[in-house]
């Protein structure tokens, strides 16, 4: 009788590995956008959840946990097919609270809203809260955002989070380029952007217009979108000791 | 001729020094609450007139309420108040953290985030600009996070579920609790971590009450009445002694 259990113990955990095998892995899945995470982008991100009402949260670190901004996001989640969540950084420990491993891995997208990016990666790491973020990437958990709330993903990029003049600041680096935000709405950013590139500061990368995205499937570039067709995203990199811009035509107008 | 010019030079040098007094290095820090009363007592520790005192409420992620609440503890007291954010953009400020940080008298910073706050500053390099700020006799003040962060580290709320401890940045070399009387739960935490040597001995505070550091010691028990007390926290033969401070000025 005994034997006869551990076989069939043996056959079903040979049987789950099999169907672990057969399904597929998860795709890590960024959508980065130009400026600001509007409706259509969030309904833009329910479609590549692939799921029925998916549960998205927020962060709005960037912000300060800005209670303008988190409202915001609530407002802007009222008749969407989804159920929007939020989660603060800035909090008082109590045992009713989730550990932000727990509350982020159970979500399906988390999209980040914009601010300031060194604030935002400083408060990250010291939170452990990069280490949870990888691990929802790699689970297939939907990751976006737009200004901060995009460079955060990349190598690094440009950035204002400094008083007095731009610079350059480090993201999570999940994404293997840089970014830069507010491509035209923001013209001092250009001149800091292609030097930082043509002088190897910053791995080439994805400039981005305030209206437009770019999505990357398993760190690789599948396309732009926009949310009309005067908004367009440029890659730039080094070419023969010259920089290149070259315009990656906008294949979605989303709505 | 050269030779008594030197001379000259270091004489007038030697008298200067003598002159002009070291800076005293000041932290007032208090349990929690660091309303009208404290900020009073700021004031008269700066020793100017009408002195320059910046609010930093990077603890609290620049909450708006508490920049309202320190403009309006300000009001008709005899001083410049300045918030300096952390939440800044380039097109916003154009003065460095530096620039604005060193021109003042006293730097007062709020409650939140210990653990929040401590990473902002670093990744700002504000905690060097802060350490300079120190040196340089710029009195430093705070209650609860924002007393925290003066210390060697202490028991926070700043992470989810539960209470833990934290890093401040180090001025003094004692640890701080702050909330003793409000906030019974840390009292076992920080008793243990003094215990196991995970934070040295140091102070607990209750909300109403705080201590002046003088060049790292401690020189003025201070409290706005006479149940909030200050206690020192230390291993004495294998046991944890909590030793209640005399409290010798009631400020109001």
């Amino acid at each position: 009788m005994k034997k006869l259990l551990i076989l069939f113990l043996l056959c079903t955990s040979f049987v789950n590995d099999y169907a672990q095998e057969k399904s597929p892995a998860p795709v890590r899945t960024i959508l980065a956008t130009g400026g600001n995470f509007s409706i259509p982008y969030i309904k833009y991100i329910i479609k590549l959840t692939g799921k029925k009402n998916p549960k998205i949260c927020f962060m709005g670190t960037a912000g300060g946990d800005n209670i303008t901004k988190i409202i915001a996001w609530y407002d802007s989640c009222r008749n969407l097919p989804m159920r929007p969540y939020v989660q603060k950084v800035f909090l008082n420990s109590s045992p009713d609270q989730e550990t932000f491993d727990q509350k982020l891995l159970r979500m399906d997208a988390i999209i980040m809203g914009g601010g300031n990016t060194m604030n935002m990666i400083a408060i990250w790491k010291a939170q452990g809260i990069d280490t949870v973020l990888l691990k929802a990437y790699k689970k297939g958990i939907v990751l976006a955002g737009g200004s901060a709330g995009s460079i955060c993903w990349f190598q690094g990029g440009t950035t204002d989070s400094r008083p007095v003049k731009l610079s350059l600041c480090s993201g999570l680096g999940f994404l293997p380029y840089s970014h830069s935000p507010h491509w035209r709405h923001e013209q001092l950013r250009r001149p800091l952007y292609r030097d930082a590139i043509l002088t190897g500061k910053l791995n080439a990368g994805y400039a981005v217009e305030d209206a437009a995205a770019v999505l990357f499937q398993n760190e690789k570039y599948v396309k732009s979108v926009s949310l009309d067709t005067l908004n367009h995203t440029y890659f730039l990199s080094v070419v023969n000791g010259k920089l290149s811009e070259k315009l990656l035509p906008v294949t979605e107008i989303i709505k | 001729m050269k030779k008594i010019l030197v001379l000259l030079v270091l004489l007038g040098a030697v008298l200067a020094g003598r002159a002009q007094n070291a800076p005293v290095r000041t932290i007032f820090a208090s349990g929690g609450n660091y309303g009208k009363p404290f900020i009073k007592y700021v004031i008269a520790l700066t020793h100017k007139k009408n002195p320059r005192i910046c609010f930093m409420p990077t603890p609290s992620g620049d909450s708006e309420v508490a920049i309202a609440t320190w403009y309006q503890n300000c009001e008709d007291l005899d001083m410049q108040p300045f918030v300096q954010k952390l939440y800044v953009a380039s097109t916003r400020q154009n003065q460095t953290f530096e620039e604005v940080l060193l021109s003042m008298d006293a730097i007062i910073v709020g409650g939140g985030s210990t653990l929040n706050a401590i990473a902002e500053w670093k990744t700002h390099g504000i905690d060097t600009i802060l350490r300079k700020a120190y040196n340089k006799g710029i009195v430093l003040g705070g209650g609860s996070a924002g007393s925290i962060c003066w210390f060697q580290g202490g028991t926070t709320d700043s992470r989810p579920v539960k209470l833990s401890l934290c890093a401040g940045l180090g001025f003094l070399p004692f640890s701080q609790s702050p909330h003793w009387l409000k906030e019974q739960a840390r009292r076992p935490l920080y008793r243990d971590a003094i215990l196991t040597g995970k934070l040295n001995p140091g102070y607990a505070c209750d909300d109403g009450s705080a201590i002046l550091f003088e060049n790292e010691k401690p020189v003025k028990i201070v409290s706005i009445d006479d149940i909030n007390i200050p206690y020192f926290v230390s291993v004495k033969d294998g046991k944890i002694v909590e030793e209640p401070l005399k409290v010798t000025e009631i400020i109001k």
